[in-house]
């Protein structure tokens, strides 16, 4: 047999071929998937309800991870009724979701005017701020509950609304097990769909038999029945979304969904009115 | 000992010429013919010619009489006389490629040959009555010598089985076709030496390794099984076992599939531009054809290696005539790695196979199953809700028959194909998705004249269920089947003694779900000087695929796909390829080439963009551009092998979806989807010297694309007015614009060296190596949410051992 050869002009070229091997060994490998963030500073969630006494507010910063541990928020939130005085500043609450989930929830006691407007804003030390400007519903009447006895549906009139956030008729779990002295479990059945624009208001059409069904979904237990006992109905402002006409994945987008400047988010200002269900 | 299978006397001829239209295309600003127009001009001219399934149905048989007759009224006139037959190992009764028939006329003074084409099928015709000398030669084996004696028939049928030989090759330049740079016909032809040279972690090589190494393919890494071809997605390509297609064949540790090299024959890999005999998928071909069994003693292997082992039998089971060979592996990485890796690899795969050959006179016959297993997570770190599995099992039967009344062969195959896919909790598995197909393919070779015909007809039923919860919102869970049907024709056209042309078309009909389709489809290959050492190629045509393979777009490791019928109604994957090579042998054993290549892609099914990355993705259409270019040059001589292989390769998506207007205030965004690797590098030299086998192999592959992000929040949806402080809300990604980020570049270098060893019962090879030689830390993932990298193996020294019985 006949050697091959190359062999002894070999060892230099795998000498070479080592030798930038290892050079290229190393060379850089790291990656650095975060994208310089220079457009969004916080994201502020949360709906202030002028009915109310106090108003609560999410304020997080946009970060780079998802899951740490708790470190104190650089953020100073505060809260102006415009042409209306000084702004306040809201309070800082650190509130946990689970294992490794927390938020930083803000709150004031603020009263707030139906009809006015505020400014929110959430400014860093360093002067970097997101915020939000906002219009609350002007008052109107109690929701108006006609129970038809003759007739499957039931219709609720809401005067003096211009744009309906929500409408729900809160249903009570009766158990015929339970003695009724015991407290029972309320659940809420949302109407928005159901609802029709008319003069000045809305009217919503309910049907407590097409509710149950879908309550059974939610319940475990078979026997029990469902009993409407009260309507919650909230007024917002012109901003509010159209989320019957918006998909999870365009809610999800940055700027779909969002009034907040420079920032990620949505405030929503409201006003909830409820009524008994009779 | 040379065995004289069959002399089939009968009686038929030849000869008529063929005739050849031709058109005229306009070329576009990248110098290519502009045939994607084909796609609008045939498409819908069709759909209303043929809108009724049944319609199609009569034009494929009048298409088939129209073909028999041409051939009957051939046979009736022609007068001169042929030779044709099988030519075969011994041992397998495995046809031999490349085998050369010379034949030279005694009572005349003709001389003529051809050689054996993949099948192992020769044939020389014109031929005028008197005596001949005819030699079948391959190299390795015993040259087969006898005289004929024409006069009494006009169709010769002679089937030849060549022996091994027993004497060394001394200083040999192999002249099979082959071989990394050394296209044949711009189809690249893997034999198991290709395989063995590529260092493998176990006791012999695999073609999912070997695949590796080309410039066309870019792979996810070592874990997930996942390749991708010139800008082509896995689900776009078509690997077929001795005909029978399957859906996953490649394991979950990169390095192996269920073709090792103990069973694989040879492989017809082709990177674009592929025939007309394959369809159904629009951007490459692996045709692989499995080994036979020994068909005169019982043989078998046993082996090991820290990743994996198993054994390998085979024997006769009618000596001569009909053998098996049927073989077990198992992974035992799970098991191995605790003691060598600092993580424990949750990986295991495993693969059955079995095989039954039978050779008559005049047919040959294969039956065959296979069935693989694969299960593992991508993070050995993460429990839970992470796994992967799918599994793989096919049944296929192929018959191949040489027709005593006239020059040909006739082919029949018939099969089906299962795969299981799961991803998420092994217990509940959060995505599952099942794929079926059976087929009857129908494959018929003719000659009219020099004219060579392939020709055939098939039928596919598809059935899918998928569940697939909320990932693809557009196609969540559903049970759909899909019945096929249709026909092709691919010409060989000799013009002169330089020039060959194949040009091609296939019509598929899926009645009820997709118009019927045309797909025009032009190979031509020039010799410049004759010979095989400067061969210009080129290829252009139209690709179409009825369905679709969906996985995670943002993840080229994630080995889940579902596969459906697209759910975009009447929308069917189209891709126009053009091809243009040039290889060129320089002196003995030292072959170049070069290979560029445009594509354009349509209607391909991607993710719509979310933000909320792991929740709900619904699917769109986009659409494609890719070119690129291979070099390979390869030295072959003696005991010493080199390559080196370089591609680049440039691809872009183009697609428009609603919420790009919301998200980025544009409707259309283009990007560089996440399998755009832009320049590859492969080097590989194994070396001979006496019982010692030694390779080294590099690979450089500069980074995949990735979407970098700004940062995270949550998202807290306040249609129904939520109480922030009892809800968290959900977890959301801040995405820049798609894929805007470059991966870091991998590469690796592996090593190994083998001995043999002669015992008294058997051969025993022992192969030591080492994969990841300077220990490159080479990125598989990173996960955004947790900040984790995973990378790929490190450092890995292994030993395998592999004993092969007498």
């Amino acid at each position: 047999m006949t050697m091959f050869p190359m062999n002894n002009r070999l060892g230099p070229w795998l000498l070479i071929l080592l030798s930038l091997s290892l050079g290229l060994a190393s060379c850089d490998n790291t990656i650095d998937p975060l994208q310089e963030n220079d457009r969004y500073v916080f994201s502020i969630y949360g709906f202030l309800d002028v009915s109310v006494d106090t108003q609560w507010v999410r304020v997080m910063p946009i970060r780079d991870s998802l899951y740490l541990a708790p470190r104190p928020i650089d953020a100073t939130v505060t809260l102006e009724h415009v042409g209306g005085g000084q702004p306040v500043t809201l309070e800082d609450s650190l509130f946990r979701y689970g294992m490794q989930a927390y938020a930083y929830n803000f709150w004031t006691d603020l009263e707030m005017i139906p009809g006015d407007t505020y400014r929110l804003e959430a400014m860093r030390s360093d002067g970097e701020y997101s915020s939000v400007m906002f219009t609350f519903p002007v008052d109107f009447p109690e929701p108006d509950v006609r129970i038809l006895e003759h007739d499957v549906v039931d219709q609720i009139y809401i005067f003096g609304v211009q744009t309906l956030a929500l409408v729900e008729v809160i249903y009570e779990v009766i158990d015929p097990s339970e003695p009724e002295s015991e407290p029972r479990d309320r659940l809420a059945v949302s109407q928005i769909e159901n609802a029709e624009g008319i003069t000045n208001g809305f009217v919503v059409t309910v049907n407590p038999d097409e509710d149950a069904l879908k309550l059974r979904l939610r319940v475990s237990n078979s026997s029990v029945r469902f009993k409407p006992v009260q309507v919650r109905v909230a007024a917002a402002g012109s901003d509010w979304p159209d989320f019957l006409n918006l998909e999870d994945e365009d809610l999800a987008l940055p700027d779909v969904v969002s009034n907040v400047e420079n920032g990620l988010g949505f405030v929503a200002p409201v006003m909830t009115k409820t009524a008994p269900y009779e | 000992m040379v065995a004289h299978d069959s002399i089939i006397p009968c009686s038929s001829p030849d000869q008529t010429p063929g005739h050849n239209n031709s058109r005229h295309w306009q070329l576009d600003q990248f110098g290519f013919i502009a045939l994607l127009k084909l796609q609008q001009i045939f498409q819908p001219a069709f759909a209303v010619r043929f809108f009724n399934p049944c319609v199609a149905v009569c034009v494929l048989t009048f298409f088939l009489l129209l073909m028999w007759g041409v051939f009957a009224v051939q046979s009736a006139t022609a007068q001169n006389l042929t030779i044709q037959g099988i030519v075969s190992t011994e041992s397998t009764g495995q046809p031999l490629e490349g085998a050369n028939m010379a034949l030279q006329g005694i009572s005349n003074d003709i001389t003529d040959g051809a050689a054996t084409d993949r099948g192992g099928y020769y044939r020389i015709t014109g031929l005028e009555p008197g005596e001949y000398k005819i030699s079948i030669s391959f190299v390795g084996y015993v040259t087969y010598q006898d005289t004929i004696s024409l006069g009494e028939y006009n169709l010769l049928t002679i089937n030849i089985s060549l022996e091994i030989s027993n004497e060394e090759l001394d200083e040999v330049i192999i002249a099979q076709k082959g071989g990394a740079a050394q296209l044949d016909d711009g189809i690249q032809r893997i034999r198991q030496i290709d395989l063995q040279r590529i260092p493998t972690p176990a006791a012999g090589g695999d073609l999912a390794n070997y695949l590796q190494t080309l410039p066309s393919v870019v792979s996810a890494g070592d874990r997930g099984g996942q390749f991708f071809v010139r800008g082509g997605t896995p689900s776009q390509n078509l690997v077929l076992v001795d005909g029978t297609m399957m859906y996953r064949p490649f394991h979950i540790v990169g390095f192996f599939s269920a073709f090792p090299e103990d069973l694989v024959s040879g492989v017809d890999f082709h990177a674009g531009g592929f025939g007309a005999r394959y369809h159904g998928r629009i951007s490459s071909v692996l045709d692989v054809q499995m080994r036979d069994g020994n068909r005169q003693q019982f043989t078998g292997s046993v082996s090991m290696s820290p990743f994996q082992g198993g054994f390998l039998v085979e024997g006769p089971l009618k000596k001569g005539k009909t053998s098996f060979i049927g073989s077990f592996q198992n992974s035992l990485i799970e098991q191995t790695s605790p003691h060598f890796l600092e993580d424990r690899q949750p990986l295991k795969f495993g693969s059955q196979y079995l095989k039954v050959s039978y050779s008559g006179e005049y047919s040959r016959c294969s039956a065959l199953t296979m069935h693989t297993y694969d299960r593992g997570r991508l993070d050995p770190d993460l429990t839970g809700s992470d796994l992967f599995r799918w599994t793989n099992f096919l049944f296929g039967g192929r018959c191949i028959f040489i027709p005593k009344t006239s020059p040909g062969l006739i082919e029949l195959n018939s099969g089906y194909s299962y795969v299981n896919n799961a991803a998420g909790n092994p217990e509940q598995p959060e995505r599952t998705a099942n794929a079926q197909q059976s087929h009857v393919d129908l494959n018929l070779t003719r000659f009219l004249g020099d004219v060579r015909f392939d020709y055939g007809f098939f039928i596919r039923m598809k059935w899918f269920n998928y569940d697939l919860q909320e990932q693809y919102q557009l196609a969540q869970n559903d049970e759909e089947a899909i019945m096929g049907f249709g026909g092709y024709l691919e010409t060989n056209i000799p013009w002169g003694e330089k020039l060959e042309l194949y040009p091609g078309l296939v019509l598929s009909v899926y009645p009820w779900t997709f118009d019927p389709a045309l797909e025009p489809r032009f190979r031509m290959t020039w010799n410049p000087r004759g010979t095989d050492a400067q061969e210009l190629n080129a290829s252009i045509g139209l690709y179409r695929q009825p369905i679709i393979g969906i996985g995670d777009d943002r993840d080229a490791g994630n080995p889940f796909t579902a596969w459906m019928v697209s759910p975009f109604g009447g929308a069917m994957m189209s891709s126009l390829h053009s091809v243009l090579g040039w290889q060129q042998q320089l002196g003995d054993g030292f072959h170049i080439s070069a290979e560029g290549y445009y594509k354009k892609l349509k209607d391909l099914p991607v993710a719509v963009w979310s933000s909320i990355a792991r929740f709900t993705t619904k699917l769109t259409l986009a659409e494609g551009k890719v070119y690129g270019s291979d070099l390979r040059l390869e030295y072959n001589r003696n005991q010493f092998y080199a390559y080196v292989g370089y591609g680049y390769s440039w691809t872009r998506y183009y697609s428009s979806q609603d919420n790009f207007n919301l998200w980025f205030g544009e409707p259309v965004q283009s990007y560089h989807p996440l399998h755009d690797r832009r320049h590859q590098v492969n080097g590989l030299i194994s070396l001979s010297l006496g019982k010692y086998t030694a390779s080294l192999n590099w690979q450089l592959g500069t980074g995949m694309p990735y979407t970098r992000h700004m940062g995270f929040d949550e998202l807290i949806n306040l249609q129904s007015l939520p109480d922030i402080r009892r809800q968290y809300g959900t977890p959301r990604i801040i995405l820049d614009k798609p894929y805007r980020g470059r991966l870091p570049a991998f590469h690796r270098l592996d090593f190994s060296v083998e001995r043999s060893l002669n015992l008294s019962m058997g051969v025993l090879d022992l192969t030591a190596g080492v994969i990841n030689m300077y220990n490159r830390a080479n990125l598989f993932y990173y996960d955004v949410y947790t900040q984790r990298r995973i990378d790929q193996l490190p450092f890995l020294p292994y030993l395998s051992v592999k004993l092969e019985a007498n």
